[in-house]
């Protein structure tokens, strides 16, 4: 084992050495004066008793200080904004790949898994979405400054080495593989973003491509994180048994040395929203078809996000959504689900219907385009009010997880520019009538759909490597 | 919001209640608190389902039981009964365990008591499940197709097939089949309802303000009628769930290898059960090493060697720590398809560091095992930080999950050596069977294995067969 650190020493003057990054940036470490200097203090309330205490810094980050009793843990998720979004042609997979080089390595902990679960026995995880990537961790109240500590220099100190970035694409390509080429619903998913759109990063999905993933250079990683990685593009939610005040000390000493690096935004392309439908079979080793029918969705910033979110889950909520009384009651389908939440340029509210085996994909379609004639007048009334109420304590129910909680915080803070939005959700739901359903149901059906229907096959139908 | 307020009174403040149990009588409801920060109540019922599980057509016949209740009532089709429940913002939902069924009805708090029309909606819901004819035979249809379909990813088909086969040779245990759904019946379904859902032996888990609890008392009364005892508190014993197996069998090294072409991936495990029923004494120790292989994930020990050093697959997971009471070391990872070869060696290697020298846990650093033991205290002390987390804890000793010593032991007494884990891993070996499995092309796949395990019988299965279940007749 020691061999092995010394290996990994060595390597990392290596990167240094090959790499961009700068040494004065490394030195340039948590324990110097702190230059950021607290802008704004505020306390959040979402539901009565429900606190959380909001710190912005000068250096742009934004922390969620939630005290609560916690049996002794502490749990810390950060979130930057970048995702798949943020990536080029040719260089997909780079964000998702990136969150996985997140846990080789810093300064003070040049082996995370190692040195923090054997010092204290950390929980850590995270994941990538299209607009965003939210790191998350558990630990005792004792460790929780060296939590902060490894957070801070995962921010603006990570190490990494070619070796390291080589292992981590081994992993990512077998994600890949687990996830999309081999699993008709991953499969579905992947297809519905490649066809939707033409030029869009959405396009790909956090997944990404396998040639990029592999042609990927250890520059390009770094390059990606000293732009993507900054106080300025982070978000910081922290949860247990806490205090606020002292929290925000160890903020300042932990995060306030680093400065806010420039981002003007993203100028990422539009889609055309009203264009001609869309459709695209494939043959895979299935026992089922699988349907995905998927529309282009509001954004944060749109006020018809929350009817677009709450017609899908009366349209196609995998419990008491309507697809499942006309479709799954009827002994047509398995299983319908829906994900219909905004992002923050326009991206995909899709349906998804697994039909019942030897149900063949022309019977699935027609019953579907059948039973769409029926919804309005199936939601109406008591039901719409009905399922409103269903609808706010299942989102409740959703957050109550203390780490769910802080994840919700942070994510939203990150993509929505709301920590809160999640009980803003919650109470526009309450406020709409069923002439917003109905009115979206409509739009929803003049914007351009995308089909994909995947049917039963003796042979599969590998995935096209088209990326235009 | 009057209540809203009141309840941020409470904010925080976590209780349980333990009060002294007296001697059970014939009908035992087992009722534990917790409150939360969030403006729900949540009930959790557990009724043990006793010996339903002993045969292939009562264990199908739980599951279509679970369809039909969520189908509605005698009284209510299914989309009355959805909207009658969504009128009191509330989902009832049915799920069914190793050797339990268990319901979960959740509400939002509203003016200090529980609807009437809600609690008789629920007493309709648990005495009067909408068994008739057709919810039977469109649940009998819905889980057949969910039954073929669950087996359209590779990692379930093959954790499918190594637990039948396991099932079938070791503890001659009905796993049901395509089969048992032709021979199901209603009154399978009847009688199972007619037997479980009563008062007899029911343990309910309660997260409300403690404001609450006379009319969740009064609510247990009015659900399971009649009822005598109800006792408030810690059940310290697990409920009469009656579900023993025999003792176990003993099988031959096997390998299973099902036949896929096409694949981008192959899938691998392994599943070695003891012969002997789960101790109290080795509770601690099995799960830590449980921990240590697999559950710490990439950075248990098959994680770090296959995902963290090797970079072959991205999935490295151990699936239990016990079947069917019988502890179990278990471990099913991915490797890419153009790694087979070194997948394969691995694999071998783990294996035979494992349990053919059983010194994988003694020559680790000291710090390593010391930081997963810390890893481990940690995760328990986390799931304990939550009113579900707690109540979870609670269930498991109702249902034999977790022992009351396990359970009421201070998490800083937890200590096992690595000395302590070696000779229980070595003792585990002496007296256990092992089932090895794997998904990709028999071609490429069938050299390997008999190079790298020469000593295990070969099972080469059609992948046809496999969803068929035709390979074990």
């Amino acid at each position: 084992m020691r061999q092995f650190w010394t290996l990994l020493a060595f390597s990392w003057i290596v990167a240094c050495s090959s790499s961009s990054v700068s040494t004065a940036e490394r030195t340039n470490s948590s324990e110097k004066a702190p230059l950021a200097t607290v802008l704004k203090e505020e306390t959040l309330e979402p539901y009565p008793g429900l606190k959380i205490d909001h710190v912005q810094f000068s250096n742009g980050l934004n922390a969620y200080i939630i005290p609560r009793e916690q049996n002794g843990t502490v749990g810390v998720v950060v979130g930057y904004e970048v995702g798949s979004r943020f990536e080029k042609v040719g260089r997909t997979g780079l964000a998702h790949l990136f969150e996985h080089m997140m846990f080789r390595g810093t300064e003070s902990f040049p082996e995370p898994f190692q040195t923090l679960s054997e010092w204290s026995g950390h929980e850590f995880n995270a994941f990538t979405s299209d607009d965003q990537t939210v790191y998350h961790e558990m630990v005792p109240l004792k460790n929780f400054e060296d939590a902060l500590k490894f957070e801070s220099e995962r921010m603006r100190k990570l190490l990494i080495t070619p070796q390291g970035f080589n292992t981590e694409r081994g992993a990512v390509v077998s994600e890949r593989k687990m996830n999309y080429e081999d699993s008709p619903g991953g499969r579905l998913h992947f297809e519905l973003y490649q066809t939707a759109f033409d030029k869009h990063p959405y396009k790909t999905t956090p997944i990404g491509w396998q040639d990029d993933i592999e042609r990927a250079s250890f520059e390009d990683a770094l390059s990606f994180y000293h732009r993507n990685y900054a106080p300025n593009r982070a978000s910081i939610a922290i949860i247990g048994d806490i205090k606020t005040d002292e929290t925000k000390n160890l903020l300042l000493k932990y995060f306030g040395s680093f400065e806010e690096v420039p981002f003007k935004g993203l100028d990422t392309p539009k889609e055309t929203l009203y264009r001609k439908n869309r459709k695209k079979t494939i043959h895979l080793k299935t026992q089922a078809v699988f349907l995905g029918d998927a529309a282009f969705a509001p954004t944060y910033n749109d006020k018809e996000a929350f009817a677009e979110l709450f017609m899908c889950v009366l349209f196609a909520d995998s419990t008491s959504g309507y697809l499942q009384h006309t479709l799954v009651e009827k002994g047509i389908a398995r299983s319908v689900s829906a994900s219909c939440s905004p992002s923050v340029d326009p991206g995909l509210s899709t349906i998804t219907i697994v039909g019942v085996p030897k149900v063949s994909a022309a019977t699935l379609e027609k019953k579907y385009e059948e039973a769409k004639k029926g919804f309005l007048a199936w939601a109406k009334n008591d039901r719409f009010e009905n399922i409103k109420k269903y609808f706010e304590i299942s989102q409740l129910e959703s957050m109550r997880s203390p780490m769910d909680f802080a994840t919700s915080i942070v994510s939203n803070a990150v993509t929505a520019k709301d920590p809160l939005y999640s009980f803003k959700l919650v109470e526009e739901v309450k406020k709409l009538k069923f002439e917003d359903i109905e009115k979206q149901f409509k739009t929803r059906e003049k914007i351009g759909h995308t089909r994909i229907l995947i049917i039963p096959a003796e042979k599969n139908d590998p995935m096209k490597k088209d990326k235009k | 919001m009057k209540n809203r307020i009141h309840y941020s009174a409470s904010l925080f403040l976590y209780f349980v209640l333990f009060c002294g149990l007296s001697p059970l009588s014939y009908s035992k409801i087992f009722l534990d608190y917790e409150t939360d920060p969030l403006p729900l109540i949540k009930i959790n019922f557990v009724l043990p389902a006793k010996e339903a599980f002993k045969v292939d057509t009562d264990n199908l016949g739980l599951k279509i039981l679970e369809e039909c209740f969520e189908s509605g009532t005698l009284k209510f089709d299914k989309q009355k009964y959805q909207d009658l429940l969504a009128s009191y913002g509330a989902s009832l939902e049915i799920s069914t365990g190793q050797s339990y069924q268990e319901v979960n009805l959740t509400f939002p708090l509203s003016g200090g008591k529980i609807p009437e029309g809600l609690i008789q909606l629920t007493k309709d819901s648990l005495e009067q499940p909408r068994i008739t004819e057709e919810t039977f035979e469109r649940a009998r249809k819905l889980l057949k197709a969910n039954f073929i379909s669950t087996l359209e990813r590779d990692s379930s088909l093959l954790i499918s097939a190594m637990n039948r086969y396991m099932g079938a040779k070791l503890f001659n245990f009905p796993f049901y089949e395509t089969t048992t759904f032709d021979r199901v019946s209603i009154s399978n379904v009847q009688d199972l309802h007619k037997n479980y859902y009563n008062n007899s032996n029911i343990w309910m888990g309660v997260i409300a303000p403690k404001e609450l609890k006379e009319e969740i008392r009064k609510l247990s009364q009015r659900l399971f009628s009649n009822s005598g005892d109800i006792e408030e508190g810690m059940l310290e014993t697990e409920l009469k769930s009656g579900f023993m197996l025999p003792q176990t069998g003993k099988i031959n090294p096997t390998f299973i290898l099902i036949d896929k072409k096409d694949l981008a991936q192959i899938d691998y495990g392994f599943i070695r059960v003891s012969h002997q029923k789960k101790e109290n004494q080795h509770e601690l120790t099995d799960k830590i090493i449980n921990y240590l292989l697999t559950r710490a994930g990439i950075d248990s020990i098959y994680g770090r060697k296959i995902r963290a050093e090797k970079g072959l697959a991205y999935q490295v997971s151990g699936i239990y720590t016990e079947y069917l009471d019988f502890p179990v070391i278990s471990l099913f990872s991915n490797p890419q398809r153009s790694k087979q070869k070194e997948a394969v060696e691995v694999l071998s290697d783990l294996v035979k560091s494992t349990f053919d020298k059983a010194d994988l846990i003694n020559t680790l650093p000291d710090p390593f095992f010391n930081g997963k033991m810390l890893s481990y205290k940690n995760s328990e002390r986390q799931d304990g930080a939550t009113p579900d987390g707690r109540l979870h804890r609670r269930k498991d000793v109702a249902t034999n999950d977790m022992s009351f010593d396990f359970y009421k032991s201070n998490i800083d007494s937890w200590n096992v050596s690595k000395t302590q884990a070696t000779k229980r891993l070595t003792n585990f070996t002496k007296s256990s069977s092992m089932v090895m499995g794997v998904i990709g092309d028999a071609n490429e796949l069938e050299p390997l294995i008999k190079k790298s395990f020469p000593k295990y019988q070969l099972v080469k299965i059609s992948y046809k067969d496999v969803l068929e279940n035709t390979w074990l007749k």
